[in-house]
């Protein structure tokens, strides 16, 4: 049997849930204990054998696989109850010990197995390597009283509590879901002492396996499995239809922060912009995982930013009624805060100094951490009182320090020295706006003008041809990217997509991280993550059920794709 | 003994505000705790419910009971939707009252259409207004029932039988401002003060004259 087969069996052990199956593989620098106890110092404890199914440490690591005993999951499996270490191989220094059956207790006899301290794994014949993880359920003695609940406020987040028994290096929870992979929290200080966590990245109704770990000298304490079940996602939010995900075209990012709108039903502007609004993030499979909505308020909620100055979400509450922002981590109780924005409009930024941005009675205001407000820039001194000051966009650029104001109905962007106030440049139409090339490029109707970090401008446009009012219909619209000569007073067009979707109102490109490009069509509903070369990675729509018009469906705001949800929680501004 | 007796009544005061205004009837010094007050408006508040009585609070009573338990036991929230074909001389669609369960978060549970037209000219003042008309609220038809939601809910303005019938035939006036950009306030008058008050948000397609509008009204309660 070769050493590829041999971790092929202690994967199938695994898989099969075979008993203790003790340090599966090693790696070759030598793991930390078998599953079930590898032969390291420790014997037993790592248990949750299957004593029908397996014996413990029979299946042996392999060297080169380098995952010690990831340890069978036997659900009705006593603890090994000596947790024999591995017959034939050790773990790898990577490898982790095998952890209890869901049922099993740990071994009555074995001391909870840990990384053999003067393990040489990595041989093939090795013994546990130094870093491995305890065996199963070794973690038990560390934790006492643990809790599994559902988030009142968001039911698809759960709420471990737990009590430290004995102090760590450091506290996560390990989780998983049927199909999922096993995910973590944020390793936290594992002092002794009450303890909370939170489960994030978890689909509405979705049993979930999380166990606690406990961290001491580099080996991994994994308590015994809990489960808890994340409730139902409520049923008033819009349900997202992923049409297609190549995952080797789109980024990295495993979820979706955005914003829909629940209306809908006709094709025009009478049914959008009525709310309610929900604020949702979804995974790449169109499972929604957090949301939230106000649905006591005539506010409407479509521009969500993360913080810079913190781990939390802001969100706009806008247009009508008490205006104000909500700053809030994802669990809504680590910190939770809302403020008054007298005059909020449509549009929002934050800076890293924890300021919001944002245009109020024709004005680009900002209010800064103190909450202390001032006029950055008035749109009707500065261009008069026949100027339609209406923006769409409020995008703050750190490069510079400026902020882009999106005009639709002049079809101009105007680019603004955020501590002067002065009009840096404008693009679009009129005089004094910087020339396209092409000449054939223009603004109509735009929307979410934005500086990219690499200094280009991006916008989401109609075409000449098909200003406010034109019928829908198919590539009448771009997502266009622009270099800038700032001397020359020249946009160069530099990357467009004129698609086969059409936003009435709305829409928004960013350029991603990896080089894609994330868009969406607004009322059109549909949201697109693009290749630079224009091939479609991810497309989500948030279909109308009320069919009339497929250009037209659940108008969807500002998304961002997100890859930490605990960088979104971590607490609010520092 | 002043600065005690300020305490006495400052106590009555906090117990009877923290307890929902518990009230405390009989005025002696020595008066016991007033009786609970009446059922709590709102599903599932009971205990918190109750109205001050009518008679003076005694100095050293203790805080009464509870009242009993509301009588609608689901959050929600309700509202008024509608849409329109309106301009400057007319206003022809409808209006529907809402409840949304799961405390808003959920889908409609219950639903009643009116159609409302215009039958006059709206008082004046309604500043920014694109149009304001006087509108009369006409037949009444249940579009959706959850489990007789709209038969025991606390809505406002009542939307059960007695008040969909008093619903019906009524008048009103609304306007639209449509200050910037697209979709503003829904305007309403109201007879009380005799002003014009911005309502919810709402849309109006100016090229085809239609409207759009969705406001809520609060949070509620349905079903028994």
């Amino acid at each position: 049997m070769t050493l590829r087969a041999l971790c092929l069996v202690s994967c199938i052990a695994v898989a099969t849930a075979a008993g203790c199956s003790p340090g599966d593989t090693g790696g070759p620098s030598g793991a930390g204990g078998a599953a079930a106890g590898a032969s390291g110092t420790g014997n037993g404890g790592s248990g949750g054998s299957n004593p029908t199914t397996g014996t413990a440490g029979s299946t042996g690591g392999s060297p080169q696989a380098g995952s010690g005993g990831t340890g069978g999951d036997a659900a009705t499996g006593s603890g090994g109850t000596i947790g024999g270490g591995a017959t034939t191989g050790a773990g790898g220094t990577t490898g982790s010990a095998g952890r209890g059956g869901t049922t099993g207790s740990a071994g009555t006899t074995g001391t909870a197995g840990r990384g053999g301290a003067s393990g040489t794994g990595g041989t093939g014949t090795g013994t546990a390597g130094t870093t491995g993880t305890a065996g199963a359920g070794a973690g038990d003695d560390y934790v006492s009283g643990v809790t599994v609940t559902v988030n009142s406020m968001v039911n698809t987040i759960l709420i471990v509590n737990w009590t430290q028994a004995k102090a760590a290096d450091q506290v996560l929870l390990e989780f998983s879901f049927a199909g999922s992979s096993v995910m973590t929290s944020r390793a936290a200080a594992g002092t002794a002492g009450a303890h909370k966590d939170f489960v994030l990245g978890v689909p509405g109704s979705t049993a979930v396996t999380v166990r606690i770990v406990s961290r001491v000298g580099g080996v991994d304490y994994k308590t015994r499995d809990y489960m808890g079940t994340t409730g139902a996602v409520p049923s008033g939010l819009p349900k997202p239809t992923v049409m297609s995900y190549d995952a080797t075209l789109a980024g990295p990012e495993r979820w979706m922060l955005g914003t829909v709108e629940a209306a809908g039903g006709c094709a025009n502007s009478s049914c959008y912009f009525v709310g309610p609004y929900w604020v949702y993030i979804m995974d790449r499979m169109g499972r929604i995982v957090w949301y939230y909505s106000d649905t006591t308020s005539n506010a409407a909620t479509s521009m969500p930013r993360i913080a810079r100055d913190g781990e939390y979400i802001w969100i706009d509450k806008a247009r009508t009624g008490t205006r104000s922002v909500l700053k809030t981590t994802l669990d809504r109780m680590t910190y939770s805060q809302t403020v008054s924005v007298p005059g909020l409009g449509d549009s929002i930024d934050v800076t890293t100094d924890g300021s919001l941005l944002y245009d109020a009675n024709n004005e680009l205001r900002e209010m800064n951490k103190a909450g202390t407000i001032r006029t950055v820039w008035s749109c009707r001194t500065a261009l008069g009182a026949s100027y339609n000051c209406y923006t769409n966009t409020v995008n703050w650029n750190p490069a510079d320090d400026t902020v882009l104001m999106s005009f639709p109905e002049p079809n101009q962007v105007r680019q603004i020295n955020r501590q002067t106030g002065a009009i840096v440049a404008t693009y679009g139409d009129g005089a004094g706006s910087y020339a396209f090339s092409p000449t054939t490029w223009s603004l109509e109707w735009q929307h979410y003008a934005n500086i990219t970090p690499q200094g280009t401008l991006m916008v989401s446009t109609h075409l000449s041809n098909f200003p406010e009012g034109s019928a829908a219909g198919a590539n009448q619209h771009a997502f266009v990217e622009f270099t800038i000569d700032r001397t020359a007073m020249r946009l160069t067009e530099k990357w467009s997509y004129v698609g086969a979707f059409w936003p009435e109102s709305r829409g928004e490109t960013h350029r991603q991280a990896n080089g894609n490009i994330l868009v969406n069509y607004g009322t059109g509903g549909v949201i697109l993550e693009l290749t630079p070369d224009k091939k479609i990675a991810f497309q989500v729509k948030f279909d109308n059920t009320t069919p009339t018009n497929d250009f037209f469906n659940r108008m969807v705001g500002h998304q961002i794709l997100i890859n930490d949800l605990y960088a979104l929680n971590g607490g609010g501004p520092k | 003994m002043r600065r005690a007796f300020a305490l006495v009544i400052s106590l009555a005061l906090a117990l009877a505000m923290a307890g929902g205004i518990a009230c405390s009837s009989g005025d002696s010094v020595t008066g016991t705790g007033g009786s609970g007050g009446a059922a709590g408006a709102t599903a599932g508040t009971g205990g918190s419910g109750g109205n001050a009585g009518t008679g003076s609070g005694g100095t050293t009573g203790a805080a009464g009971s509870g009242g009993t338990s509301g009588g609608f036991v689901n959050a929600a929230t309700c509202g008024e939707r509608g849409m329109a074909t309106v301009n400057a001389t007319s206003y022809s669609g409808y209006a529907e009252f809402f409840i949304i369960g799961e405390a808003g978060l959920g889908t409609d549970v219950c639903a009643i259409r009116f159609n409302v037209a215009r039958v006059g000219a709206a008082p004046a003042g309604c500043t920014n207004c694109n149009w304001s008309h006087q509108v009369q609220f006409t037949n009444p038809t249940v579009m959706t029932n959850v489990d007789g939601a709209c038969d025991a809910n606390d809505a406002i303005p009542a939307i059960d039988a007695a008040g969909r019938a008093a619903l019906t035939g009524s008048k009103s006036s609304r306007g639209f401002s449509k200050i910037t950009g697209h979709g503003d306030e829904l305007m309403k008058y109201d007879d009380a003060t005799q002003m014009w008050i911005g309502v919810g948000r709402g849309n109006w397609d100016e090229p085809t004259n239609m409207l759009g509008y969705n406001i809520t009204t609060g949070n509620c309660s349905y079903g028994r």
